[in-house]
């Protein structure tokens, strides 16, 4: 089973991506927070991270800075409110694989997920 | 024997004197008053925790509910909604949960999970506690209500709405505003015509947002509103005229060149600036000297924008020598006409204000 590591820190968007993306098939970790995502990341190996970008404690860049010195090959979706060009070119930029906006498509994300997993 | 007691002690007492008495009575009432004081508290205190526990217990309630309906394929669908309306939109506490709720998973998802939602909503009833809300409501109810209806595209008959375009609360009469423009197909700014309490600045910015961002169809013909009764309203069309380049209704916006209001001149040298209106400068330089000091400002910036260095000169004959805003303005244009000279022209300034000249 594939294992996601999910760094949110919205309550209802952390359940509702559980709940989807275990419907899936995943083995979803959570982690509401910047330095509770470097953590699970020292201890575990995933196949793939969703992240916000705006994250207490650790920023979303610098928690992706930190998976790409670490874990180069490990695929990372940005799920983000930002919309600004200069944002998403950025995290495009850091190594990012893929960047959904906030209000995003449950089934839309699942679909970029499957699609990410599968090339890895 | 307790009657005894109590007849002796109605004796002591009606042998103190009166000031020990009036000092018993105040004493009474003092500990009465602060016992009924932290009671309340305490009561308060009680209430709110009893109802935050069901808060959040319906809360979870309904994440486990709207997430099975949104991504469980083998979720019964029917007979879970009639379940869930029956067991848990029983209090008022429930209902008001419930619309905060499946309004939060709405602001967060789109596609086919929002649509989804919206569909719940009706089908849960809800949209007949809002308009109770809506009808009976304080202003905060009220608002909430009508931001309900245009956050999950309910359409309810116009005159519902129009209703509240000139409340006394701002918060209400902006939530209706919004109403119209996210709901309406083709005239977003119908309801202008049935405003008449003037559009604040923040209403006018929520509402070219909201045209920017919500609204999908054709652009409002904004000169339709430049004969309005609100100023607030004609200045806020004169500006759209030029935010959508209506290059048709340059004509009539020249009028206001001439307008009795500072503000609507000043508006529309601004739009008509933006729209790169050549013959602007002619008309307006003239008068240069007879205008207002915001109105000098804006037809300094025209200049800046569509002039060329003589028509700048047009102006310094009639500028004071020390009316430093002013003369700092003309420079700082001035070395945009002329950046060979930018060095000399700021040791002039410098000379200048040194002289005091």
């Amino acid at each position: 089973m594939k294992k996601i590591l999910v760094i949110e820190d919205n309550p209802m968007v952390i359940k509702s991506l559980e709940f989807k993306l275990t419907k899936d098939g995943f083995d979803v970790v959570i982690a509401n927070d910047g330095r509770e995502a470097m953590k699970h990341l020292k201890e575990n190996e995933f196949d793939l991270v969703l992240t916000d970008l705006m994250l207490p404690f650790v920023t979303g860049n610098e928690l992706i800075s930190f998976i790409k010195k670490n874990t180069p090959n490990l695929p990372i979706i940005v799920l983000s409110t930002s919309t600004q060009e200069n944002i998403i070119m950025d995290a495009f930029n850091m190594g990012v694989d893929d960047f959904i906006t906030k209000p995003f498509s449950p089934n839309e994300l699942s679909l970029r997920v499957k699609r990410l997993l599968s090339k890895s | 024997m307790v009657n005894q007691n109590t007849l002796n002690f109605i004796d002591l007492l009606a042998d103190l004197p009166w000031v020990m008495k009036l000092n018993i009575v105040f004493t009474i009432f003092f500990v009465s008053l602060a016992t009924i004081f932290v009671v309340s508290i305490i009561w308060l205190r009680i209430h709110k925790n009893f109802r935050n526990e069901k808060k959040k217990k319906q809360q979870n309630l309904l994440i486990d509910f709207l997430n099975s309906f949104l991504f469980d394929e083998d979720f019964d669908k029917e007979v879970e909604i009639t379940n869930f309306k029956l067991h848990h939109l029983k209090s008022s506490l429930e209902i008001k949960v419930t619309i905060k709720e499946i309004l939060h998973f709405h602001e967060n998802l789109k596609g086919e999970s929002a649509k989804e939602l919206e569909t719940l909503f009706l089908q849960l009833g809800l949209v007949d506690h809002v308009l109770t809300d809506l009808n009976n409501g304080s202003w905060f109810t009220k608002a909430r209500a009508i931001n309900a209806l245009s956050e999950l595209s309910i359409v309810v008959p116009n005159h519902k709405i129009e209703a509240y375009l000139n409340e006394s609360r701002n918060e209400v009469r902006q939530q209706s505003q919004l109403y119209f423009l996210k709901l309406s197909q083709n005239s977003p700014l119908q309801f202008l015509d049935k405003t008449f309490r003037p559009l604040t600045t923040w209403q006018q910015i929520y509402i070219e947002n909201a045209l920017k961002n919500f609204y999908k169809g054709e652009a409002p013909d904004f000169s339709k509103w430049l004969d309005h009764d609100l100023l607030s309203v004609v200045e806020f069309s004169i500006r759209m005229i030029a935010r959508y380049n209506q290059f048709e209704h340059i004509e009539k916006l020249l009028p206001f060149l001439d307008h009795e209001e500072d503000s609507l001149k000043c508006e529309a040298i601004h739009s008509l600036t933006n729209l790169e209106y050549q013959g602007l400068l002619e008309l307006i330089i003239p008068n240069y000297n007879t205008r207002s000091r915001a109105l000098k400002l804006q037809i300094m910036e025209a200049v800046a924008e569509l002039g060329s260095y003589e028509d700048l000169q047009k102006l310094e004959a009639q500028l004071h020598r020390t009316d430093w805003e002013f003369r700092i303005k003309y420079l700082n244009i001035e070395q945009g006409f002329l950046p060979d000279k930018k060095d000399q022209i700021y040791s002039q300034f410098i000379l200048e204000k040194s002289l005091a000249i």
